[in-house]
């Protein structure tokens, strides 16, 4: 039975789904993941018209997959249907580009500066955001040239490693890389920077499962030729590492050689704080750090929850001396990478994150930590506490600083 | 005296459809069921609306008179019919000669088919095994029994027919050799009453026997079990029929939200107290896998049996009796047994239901001196509901729900869109899985349904609530609660029916032996077991 | 420290799995719970009904089990209020009673007997609950039963969004996050608890909410409330697992959540951990001890239903020996298959199955 059978066969309708949707906590009108999921699934088999509207209310946050005590992938036939569902007028258009964060970081990385001169004011005084439906209440994040030339280094005992940047990195904070690669040096890793665009999120997210299929394939492609050659995949977003790991196989199921290199990529693939644990698991973790007197909080993003690899971040950063380090467990962010940018859905994406807020209010963290570029975006845009990547505090640790600093 | 001229008893698809035959020519009749509509063969069936595919090349009249009577149903009920078509497929373990047989005796029959490669029939149904030879197409289609029968009835009583269901027969009057009137036990009250009629019709299939028995004529009805398995999702996309002579389990159907595999045959002394035997499922999914081989890991829902009444005379002449075919037989007791005002329909199978109506009828109206033709083949069942009211309809309702209570409500959704637009919060789907809607389940418990709703099991054959993968776990309650709202039951009433509901939808689980359904009914169980301190009949 | 080592992993989350690792966490273990839903608690409010003890169970046992899950209760937030050995009567949203001894103090001030009025209060929208029906039901039971207290249906109204059906879950949501919604309902149920002696609500307080705030609204209110548990998802449950989870990742207990074990690492009648289903690549969790108390159907962990246990609560094997000499059982999993575990017996054996990986026996040893 396919993957997707089996999954729709196993729903009880307990509603632990349901429990835990951060969607259905702040916006009681939406009807929730069970009914999206297995529910409504039975009747789009029988072939009947089915609501679709609230298909794209789904945060593909993955927290429903997580509750099901009989492995339901509530999410995946909610993104499923999403993807099968068409969408029309100016919507359309702007999905279109919001599934192609690799292709709308190339163009607007060109001048960077005229861009971020032109994004970084508000986005409504070009009618832009009315036009495109894009909320006025955000800005954009600053584009950079995509430069992620990294030092070379060879020898490393712990191994070769190819890291996947992801569009955020790239386009938008690309100094990260060259962190990223230093913690991972220290450590004993050579680095090496490849991968053939966007991993496929943000277009699964906006329902354009052909661009998703289509970024899935040049990815195992170019990421199986870097597992051949003997290297591991390591990420330093957890949206891109979620969809490396357990997203593409799926995608590319219709293509028995593609799907089989997928898993082989996903075998291979690690989160950066995951195979930083499993250094320290070792014994082998470089822990000369420096003293770091700070107050931080700890956002697990919902695409690290996902991948089932604990919580590497708040342990490891715990090993810093001096370093308070509080885990928020409020739940998500609401961000979703580009579904707060929308302007129909940000009041909702403001009201999912509301709990998180809440929580950094009362925790009262110099700085939040967290992995994912957009959850950072959001916690900044809803608490006006700085937020940044834990990488950069492990670096510091280490007395380093990174090549370049961050932008914006 | 309550007094009409015809009593049928039976509630099947036929009793249903002499009930609407009879008030089409204007003949008074009175149906008693003894429990609620469509509760035996019919109601356990496949809901295959044969295209006459099965019986082409065994039985070349049945499969004259199941085309004919495929296309008057899908004319006259579309809102009964899912018009799905289906496949007869070769699998390389049958009798290829058996294959180009079909393909000669369809053309006999003038069967519309066309011949289907390997993968083009693998194109149409993903979840065929990839070694099939092929396939034939035939327009096969699923049909809802219970809006089949219910809909007969509905037409029939708008046109002064009346029913009573829970009304079992329990007596015939024949004085001077003539049918003078029928008692019945209402089996919920116990009260019990007489109809004085001219004639009545013994339309009870399996218990035709019994119900013949009261008149002092013998009617032989062989019960034949046939067992089948409900399956939680559609896993094909039309009737798949395995091309060989009949056998078991090798019909597939896709059923709404479900698919229904069968059957099984087993010859049982009665019709009462069916349960399918544990080696049945195993032999069904052997079988079925075979045919589609998902199905060896599929959920099952449940499981349910239903017993074929064949007639089966004691001699080849049937002492006399006109044997209409090899399908069905009506039976005249004045010229067979010297009963007048007495007769018996036996036999047949869903799809010639409306046949074996007309010819009891013309019968019937005959003896009654009623000139009037049959019409059925006709007029519609039910109008389906005009645009107009569809329209409001999806304003206010979901996709999926409103193409459900189209479908399933026909004119009746017309009161449905009033009360929501009245009522708003009437548009709360009560059964997630089959979507009815607080105002579809108000009004099936109300005054406006022209088949009123006794029994809380009987919600579920007016609105499939309760058929889906919970199996009335959550609707079930939510379903009591408005019963007893609507003044149907007291609390008191309203408890019990729940725990008989409750502990009928248990027992077609509890032959489920492995799978989820097992853990959904554990979880039925806990919860109302346990959490509510709630027995079952069972003791568990 | 390794992230994949542990003392103990314990799997399941029900009241059993539950109790083990906070057996386990209270004696200094480091402990993994791995686990998949919330089991019975999306079901009830993890009230417990007086059993009979089983073989492997002792008067000891008991005693010391439930000493210590009160205390891990309370700690938690979610004190049980009632006592073993007493019997008391629930009502239920089906208007009959249920026999129980202990229960969370928000669901134990329901218990039947006193004289008085009880107001069973609906709400408007809230399908699923129908206070006439209840009211009605528990006045005629009670009256079977000779209990004193009387029942009476009220109606309230509560804010919620237009033309949206809400459920208990979404009351529960607006409870925790809102607190207008909390002051609309306190509004709302005042007026009743000035002539009602208890005031019977469906479960809708929050599935997150501290007991303490309950108890805040409790005093504000000034009448004893009462929440029943719904049907699916019962708020009074969810709200309790929510406490205990709390409390166990205070006290250093990891969590993982949504990625169902595979396979227990058995060699040579040792259980060296367990394998999770986590993406890409199944991760390996590895432990002195490990306890199955998955429920039911853990038995397909080992492959069978098992052919019973040893009195150390050990799964045993054809050949009547431990599947693992650090293999224990707790919670429905002992039970037969039908049989209902019951709340009484997971703490029970969620608690001695924890002193066991804890190497602790002590007086509850078996008889």
């Amino acid at each position: 039975m396919r993957h997707d059978d089996v999954s729709l066969d196993n729903c009880l309708k307990c509603s632990d789904c349901n429990t835990v949707c951060p969607m259905l906590a702040a916006n009681p009108a939406y009807p929730g993941p069970k009914h999206l999921g297995p529910e409504l699934e039975r009747l789009r088999r029988e072939g009947l018209p089915c609501d679709s509207d609230w298909l794209e209310y789904c945060l593909g946050c993955h927290r429903c997959d997580l509750a099901c005590p009989n492995q339901v992938n509530v999410s995946e036939l909610i993104a499923a249907a999403k993807a099968r569902h068409s969408k029309t007028g100016i919507r359309k258009f702007r999905d279109f580009w919001f599934a192609r964060p690799a292709l709308l970081g190339r163009m607007l990385s060109i001048v960077p500066a005229l861009t971020n001169v032109l994004l970084g004011a508000k986005v409504a005084r070009f009618g832009m955001g009315k036009v495109m439906k894009i909320t006025d209440k955000r800005r954009f994040p600053p584009y950079a040239r995509p430069n992620l030339d990294l030092p070379k280094t060879t020898g490393g005992k712990a191994g070769k490693l190819v890291f996947f940047p992801g569009c955020a990195i790239r386009y938008n904070q690309p100094d990260l890389a060259a962190k990223v690669a230093q913690v991972l040096n220290r450590n004993g890793f050579d680095t090496e920077v490849r991968d053939a665009g966007c991993c496929g999120v943000p277009a699964l997210a906006n329902g354009d499962g052909v661009e998703a299929r289509q970024r899935a394939a040049a990815n195992v492609e170019e990421l199986s030729r870097a597992v051949r050659e003997g290297a591991r995949i390591v990420t330093a977003c957890p949206s891109c590492g979620h969809m490396l790991k357990a997203g593409m196989a799926d995608l590319l199921s219709d293509d028995p050689a593609l799907e089989g290199k997928a898993r082989d990529v996903a075998r291979n693939t690690y989160d950066l704080a995951e195979l930083l644990m499993s250094r320290s698991d070792d014994g082998a973790l470089d822990t000369a750090f420096a003293r770091r007197d700070m107050k931080l909080a700890y956002h697990s993003p919902c695409h690290q929850l996902s991948q089932g690899i604990g919580r590497p971040w708040f342990h490891l950063l715990r090993q810093v001396p001096g370093i308070a380090i509080e885990d928020l467990d409020a739940g998500c962010c609401g961000m979703s990478g580009t579904f707060g940018f929308k302007e129909e859905k940000y009041p909702a994406s403001m009201a999912v994150g509301q709990r998180l807020f809440d929580r950094v209010a009362e925790t009262r963290p110099e700085m939040v930590v967290t992995e994912c570029a957009t959850c950072r975006m959001q916690i900044e845009h809803g608490t006006g506490v700085r937020a940044i990547h834990p990488v950069e505090i492990l670096l510091e640790a280490y007395g380093q600083r990174g090549n370049g600093d961050r932008h914006g | 005296m309550e007094s009409t001229q015809v009593v049928i008893i039976g509630g099947g698809a036929t009793g249903a459809g002499i009930l609407w035959d009879l008030s089409l020519r204007g003949i008074k009749a009175v149906l008693l069921e003894q429990k609620d509509l469509a509760n035996g063969a019919t109601g356990r069936c496949h809901g295959l609306l044969h295209s006459g595919g099965r019986y082409v090349v065994k039985d070349i009249e049945a499969a004259r008179e199941c085309l004919v009577e495929n296309q008057i149903i899908k004319r006259i009920a579309p809102h009964c019919v899912h018009d799905v078509g289906g496949i007869f497929v070769k699998y390389p373990q049958d009798d290829p000669a058996f294959f180009r047989q079909w393909e000669q005796a369809a053309a006999t029959v003038g069967l519309p088919s066309q011949q289907l490669s390997t993968e083009e029939a693998l194109a149409l149904e993903p979840h065929l095994p990839k070694s099939i030879l092929g396939a034939y197409t035939c327009p096969d289609a699923h049909v809802d029994v219970f809006q089949l029968a219910q809909s007969n009835i509905e037409s029939a009583v708008a046109r002064g027919g009346a029913v009573k269901t829970y009304c079992e027969a329990a007596g015939i009057t024949i004085v001077d050799g003539r049918v003078r009137s029928v008692r019945y036990r209402d089996i919920r009250t116990g009260e019990e009453a007489d109809i004085a009629c001219e004639m009545a019709i013994n339309a009870s299939g399996g218990w035709a026997q019994s119900v013949a028995a009261m008149a002092g004529v013998d009617v032989p009805v062989r019960c034949d079990k046939g067992s089948l398995l409900i399956f939680n999702h559609n896993l094909v996309t039309r009737v798949v029929n395995r091309c060989r002579k009949p056998g078991d389990a090798d019909i597939l159907v896709p059923a709404g939200p479900v698919c229904v595999l069968g059957t099984s045959s087993i010859t049982v002394p009665s019709p009462d107290g069916l349960t399918a035997l544990p080696d049945e499922v195993g032999h069904l999914l052997d079988l079925g896998a075979e045919l589609i081989p998902v199905l060896a890991e599929a959920r099952i829902l449940r499981i349910f049996s239903g017993a074929r009444p064949l007639y089966v005379p004691k001699t080849a002449g049937a002492a006399g009796g006109r044997e209409i075919s090899r399908g069905f037989a009506l039976l005249d007791h004045d010229t067979l047994d010297g009963v007048r005002g007495f007769v018996s329909i036996v036999g047949g199978k869903l799809t010639t239901y409306r046949m074996m109506a007309e010819v009891t009828a013309n019968l019937v109206a005959a003896k009654l001196g009623v000139d009037a033709p049959c019409r059925t083949a006709d007029v519609p069942l039910r109008p389906l509901p005009d645009a107009a009211v569809l329209e409001r309809a999806r304003r206010l309702l979901p996709a999926q729900a409103a193409a459900i209570a189209e479908r399933r409500l026909g004119p009746n959704l017309g009161h449905i869109v009033k009360a929501i637009e009245a009522r708003p919060e009437l548009a709360e789907i009560i059964c997630e899985c089959e979507q009815v809607t607080r105002a579809e389940l108000e009004f099936v418990l109300g005054d406006d349904n022209l088949v009123p709703v006794r029994a809380l099991t009987d919600v579920g054959r007016r609105t499939r609530l309760g058929f889906g993968p919970c199996q009335g776990t959550f609707c079930g309650y939510k379903a009591m609660l408005a019963g007893y709202r609507a003044g149907r039951w007291t609390s008191a009433e309203a408890a019990s029916e729940f725990e008989r509901y409750l502990d009928a939808r248990w027992k077609g689980q509890s032959f489920v032996t492995h799978g989820k359904q097992v853990e959904q009914l554990y979880l039925s169980h806990d919860l109302f077991g346990v959490t509510y301190n709630f027995h079952d009949q069972n003791g568990r | 420290m390794d992230s994949n080592r542990f003392d103990l992993i314990v799997v399941g989350a029900g009241l059993s799995g539950m109790t083990a690792a906070a057996t386990g966490a209270a004696r200094g273990l480091r402990v993994a719970q791995v686990f998949s839903g919330f089991g019975m608690f999306v079901f009830g409010a993890g009230s417990i009904g007086r059993q009979p003890l089983s073989a492997i169970e002792t008067p000891d046992l008991r005693d010391e089990a439930l000493t210590f899950f009160r205390e891990f209760t309370r700690q938690a937030g979610c004190p049980f209020e009632g006592d073993i050995d007493g019997e008391a009567r629930l009502p239920t949203v089906l208007g009959s009673f249920q026999s129980v001894s202990m229960a969370p103090s928000y669901v134990w001030s329901g218990i039947a007997g006193t004289p008085g009025l009880a107001a069973v209060v609906g709400i408007e929208g809230l399908s699923s609950f129908d206070a006439d029906f209840v009211a009605e039901r528990l006045n005629a039971e009670a009256g079977r039963l000779g209990l004193a207290t009387a029942y009476t249906a009220r109606r309230i109204s509560l804010p919620h969004e237009a033309g949206v059906t809400p459920g208990t879950l979404h009351f529960a949501n607006s409870f925790d996050r809102d607190p207008a919604f909390r002051a609309a309902l306190l509004a709302a149920l005042k007026p009743i608890a000035m002539t009602a002696d208890l005031i019977i609500i469906p479960g809708l307080l929050g599935q997150r909410t501290g007991t303490d705030e309950i108890e805040q609204f409790r005093q504000e209110l000034g009448t004893p409330i009462c929440e029943l548990p719904t049907l699916p998802p019962s708020v009074p449950g969810l709200r309790l697992f929510h406490a205990l989870e709390r409390r166990l990742r205070r006290d250093g207990v990891e969590f993982f959540s949504g990625f169902p074990v595979t396979s227990l690492l058995l060699a040579d009648g040792h259980c060296d951990g367990v394998e999770i289903a986590t993406p890409a690549r199944p991760r390996r969790l590895s432990a002195s001890s490990v306890i199955l108390a998955s429920g039911q159907f853990s038995g397909r962990l080992l492959g069978r239903q098992g052919s019973g246990f040893d009195d150390r609560l050990r799964p045993l094997d054809e050949t009547g020996g431990a599947i693992g000499d650090n293999l224990y059982a707790a919670g429905a999993f002992l039970s037969a298959p039908g049989e209902h575990g019951g709340n009484q017996r997971a703490i029970l054996t969620g608690y001695r199955a924890g002193m066991l990986a804890v190497g602790q026996e002590g007086r509850h040893a078996t008889r």
